[in-house]
């Protein structure tokens, strides 16, 4: 049988110089210094109790006399972070749109002008003779408004048959912000509650939230597979002017999953002369996702420019 | 809210020579005005924290795992010494408690073959055989997650520590030997040298 190597084994076995060794530490004795050590505990004790409250203050007082200079370069490197946050930006934003549109003369006003969007006082009507072809031209000033209301009074217009064209002009203003508010503003995010959603609803609630916050070229596919995975596909034109960055949050019961949709602009020129094999190895390292599959990287070439769409997918 | 010194006096009184025992072992390697150091900053924090001690009958275990922290930390400090002028913080104004005369006995002898060992199995075999601890009590003061590793630690330290006292004594015999010779050269030349100036004044 193989012999035991517990130490209380050891001990009884092997009474050998050691444990007379150590007997020198156990045979030891300082219990003469006891009274000596009492009577010290005891005063410590005592100042220990009236000068905690002090102690804390000058430990404190201490502690900034001897770090000082650890504070000053804290301060030094915060002010020149909130100098360079505050650093103003010029950003250029749309303020309002211009609606015009062109009509017979003679055609009645009456079709619009009951429209709830058109203000009277914003309106204005001028005539315009083109080879000899007159037309009046209405110009309608509306500022504040966005892109969707835009696109959906278009729609109202479409359906008058006397119009004969639609032209929308954004009204762009330079606005200077500082940095933060400047990231703050291009970036937005979407929160979304999916739990007893079913995919249908979920899928609206995110393509409705993306609308709203303008941005409109979305094919968005919701899926929930056998496992009860949800799949959400979501594919955004990148040449999309109105795509901003964006955070999408949802909740699913117990899941969260968060997907970040960051609008990267790409130099064309760097995809000139490459080969789709390693245009698709610059998209991965640019994405950072060696994972994604070669189907995934759409890479269309026309007329000598290189377009390249990405189809990234998240599993819930 | 006032201190109970005179219960954590109490309580200390039977462990005191233990604790005294182990603490100045532990610092083998250095000298006593160290271990002093490292007593007087284990019975501080003690009677500090006594309030928060809410079991008493298990007062010995946590006092030596103050003590074993209290190293530990002391260990560290020394090192960084070595390359930062620290403030040596608190001065040790502790009561003399330790002999400071060198000696060459066998206490020297395990103290210097105990220096040799890692901080934990020193803590380890010292606490196993001086403080009598249980295994399981080492393992909690040593903050170690299985009674194996404290098993095979005190196995191991203790195979290590009679090899090295079997090193050191062989060492200490051979200077024996060539001491003892060197005298009797010595006796033998000075017997010669007074038989020769007896002889010359016969």
């Amino acid at each position: 049988m193989k012999p035991s190597n517990s130490p209380q084994n050891i001990t009884k076995e092997n009474k050998t110089s050691t444990d007379q060794y150590i007997s020198h530490i156990k045979n030891e004795d300082f219990t003469e210094t006891f009274p000596a050590v009492e009577k010290w505990l005891r005063e410590r004790s005592y100042r220990l109790n009236n000068i905690k409250e002090e102690r804390k203050i000058v430990r404190m007082k201490n502690y900034f006399l001897v770090h000082k200079m650890r504070f000053v370069y804290t301060f030094i490197i915060l002010a020149l972070l909130a100098g360079a946050c505050s650093l103003p930006v010029t950003q250029n934003e749309t303020i309002g749109h211009v609606i015009t549109w062109t009509m017979p003369p003679g055609t009645s006003s009456d079709q619009f002008i009951n429209f709830p969007w058109v203000d009277r006082s914003k309106l204005s009507v001028s005539e315009n003779t083109d080879n000899g072809k007159t037309e009046n031209i209405y110009t309608l000033m509306l500022p504040g408004s966005t892109d969707i209301e835009v696109q959906k009074y278009q729609k109202d217009l479409e359906k008058i048959h006397d119009i004969t064209s639609i032209k929308i002009f954004p009204l762009n203003e330079n606005v200077k912000r500082p940095v933060y508010a400047a990231a703050l503003h291009s970036f937005f995010r979407i929160n979304v509650n999916a739990t007893k959603m079913s995919d249908e609803e979920l899928s609206r609630q995110i393509e409705n939230q993306l609308k709203e916050n303008g941005i409109q070229n979305i094919s968005l596919d919701v899926k929930t597979d056998i496992d009860g995975r949800r799949k959400i596909k979501l594919n955004l034109d990148q040449n999309d002017k109105t795509l901003k960055n964006f955070e999408l949050r949802i909740d699913d019961e117990k899941n969260q999953e968060v997907l970040k949709e960051v609008k990267k602009t790409v130099d064309q020129d760097k995809f000139r002369g490459k080969s789709d094999e390693e245009i698709r190895n610059m998209v991965k390292e640019d994405l950072n996702n060696p994972d994604i599959k070669d189907k995934d990287i759409q890479i269309i070439r026309e007329n000598g420019e290189v377009k390249v769409k990405v189809n990234v997918e998240k599993e819930k | 809210m006032p201190r109970d010194t005179n219960r954590f006096i109490e309580l200390l009184k039977p462990n005191y020579n233990d604790a005294v025992k182990y603490c100045r072992a532990l610092c083998s390697k250095r000298s006593a005005d160290d271990a002093e150091d490292v007593l007087q900053q284990s019975l501080l924090q003690a009677l500090e924290k006594f309030d928060s001690l809410n079991d008493t009958d298990k007062f010995r275990s946590w006092l030596f795992t103050i003590i074993t922290r209290v190293f530990y930390t002391s260990i560290k400090r020394y090192f960084w010494r070595r390359f930062i002028p620290l403030d040596k913080g608190e001065r040790t104004d502790i009561p003399e408690i330790y002999n400071r005369t060198e000696n060459f006995d066998s206490k020297a002898l395990i103290n210097k073959a105990l220096s040799k060992l890692s901080n934990k199995e020193r803590s380890a075999i010292l606490l196993f055989e001086i403080a009598g601890f249980s295994i399981e009590e080492i393992k909690n003061i040593q903050n170690e997650k299985s009674d194996s590793a404290i098993k095979s630690r005190l196995s191991r330290t203790r195979q290590k520590l009679k090899q090295i006292i079997l090193e050191m004594e062989s060492n200490h015999s051979g200077k024996l030997n060539i001491t003892s010779k060197n005298i009797i050269e010595d006796i033998e030349n000075e017997t010669i040298k007074l038989s020769a100036e007896y002889n010359k004044g016969k």
